[in-house]
């Protein structure tokens, strides 16, 4: 039994990996997998719904010889992120009150 | 059997998708198998699932993406929701077909066809006979301009074109239920095909 891991906790978990520096999907993935339980193939709509949205873009770079599609975070996108973060503090504020209030 | 044919099986199911988006997702998937050194169908399919599980996957991702984006609200979505429909069915289908999963998809085609049709016999009915009642009245009104009886010319003009603003409504009404039908269903789909590939 585990929390329901909805689309928006993903794009929160996305944002906050991208936010200070760009990364590739593969890395990405395996970083996200470190907090989330997901399968290895829930990361590309993910990363395509936020470039979609404007919240992330896609540049390239070579790497012996083969190509990597580099992900990194928009303005819009780091406004989402405040977004999320306020909501996730509101939310772990009254789990807790909850929490204490049933003196768990 | 190789990863080129894995990628060549891949490309096969996903002959329903523009070009570009094909491109995509195969060079997604391409650029994490070198980094992660997959080197045999075996391991991608550890990883990624069957090739035509994938591709369910992909197509099911698309189809709900294209319908809802929660970032945007001046989207266009006037094509989005019967472009997104037919993607979700073509992920349905694209699964390899096990008998309950058959059952499963034509039930939903079924119960779909019926619920939409009742609802244009429903409201197609009203509409047509508020319609034509409204348009006829209205038209009927113009006869007691003549012989100079404005009351009944009025009363009947306005009546008509309450009508006819009645029927404009219903119009509406029944646009906005085989959208949301088809959004639903699509939503739906995109439920099953998901649920089934992770049990997989």
């Amino acid at each position: 039994m585990s929390f329901q891991i909805g689309g928006a906790i993903l794009d929160f978990v996305v944002l906050s990996i991208l936010k200070n520096k760009d990364e590739y999907g593969y890395i990405i993935t395996q970083e996200v997998r470190e907090i989330l339980d997901i399968s290895e193939t829930t990361m590309y709509p993910a990363l395509k719904r936020l470039e979609k949205s404007g919240l992330l873009t896609t540049y390239d770079m070579p790497y012996q010889g083969r190509n990597r599609r580099y992900y990194k975070i928009t303005e819009q996108g780091t406004a989402a992120l405040k977004d999320y973060i306020n909501e996730w503090k509101s939310f772990e504020l009254n789990i807790n009150k909850l929490l204490e209030g049933n003196n768990i | 059997m190789t990863k080129e044919q894995y990628f060549n099986e891949l490309y096969g199911c996903l002959n329903k998708l523009s070009q570009e988006e094909i491109n995509e997702a195969m060079n997604f998937y391409k650029e994490y198998s070198d980094e992660a050194g997959f080197d045999t169908y075996e391991e991608m399919s550890e990883h990624f699932g069957t090739p035509q599980n994938l591709a369910s996957k992909i197509y099911a991702d698309t189809a709900v993406k294209i319908m809802k984006n929660p970032y945007k609200k001046s989207d266009s979505k006037k094509n989005s929701v019967g472009k997104g429909f037919l993607i979700g069915l073509a992920a349905l289908f694209s699964l390899p077909l096990t008998f309950p999963l058959a059952i499963v998809a034509l039930t939903l085609l079924f119960v779909l066809t019926v619920a939409i049709i009742s609802v244009i016999f429903a409201i197609g009915f009203a509409i047509f006979a508020i319609g034509a009642a409204g348009i006829s009245i209205f038209f009927l009104s113009f006869r007691y301009i003549i012989p100079f009886m404005p009351t009944t010319w009025l009363q009947m003009f306005g009546a008509g074109l309450f009508l006819i603003g009645i029927t404009i409504g219903l119009l509406w009404l029944a646009f906005l239920a085989v959208k949301y039908i088809l959004e639903f269903t699509t939503l739906l789909i995109s439920k099953i095909v998901n649920r089934r590939i992770n049990h997989e």
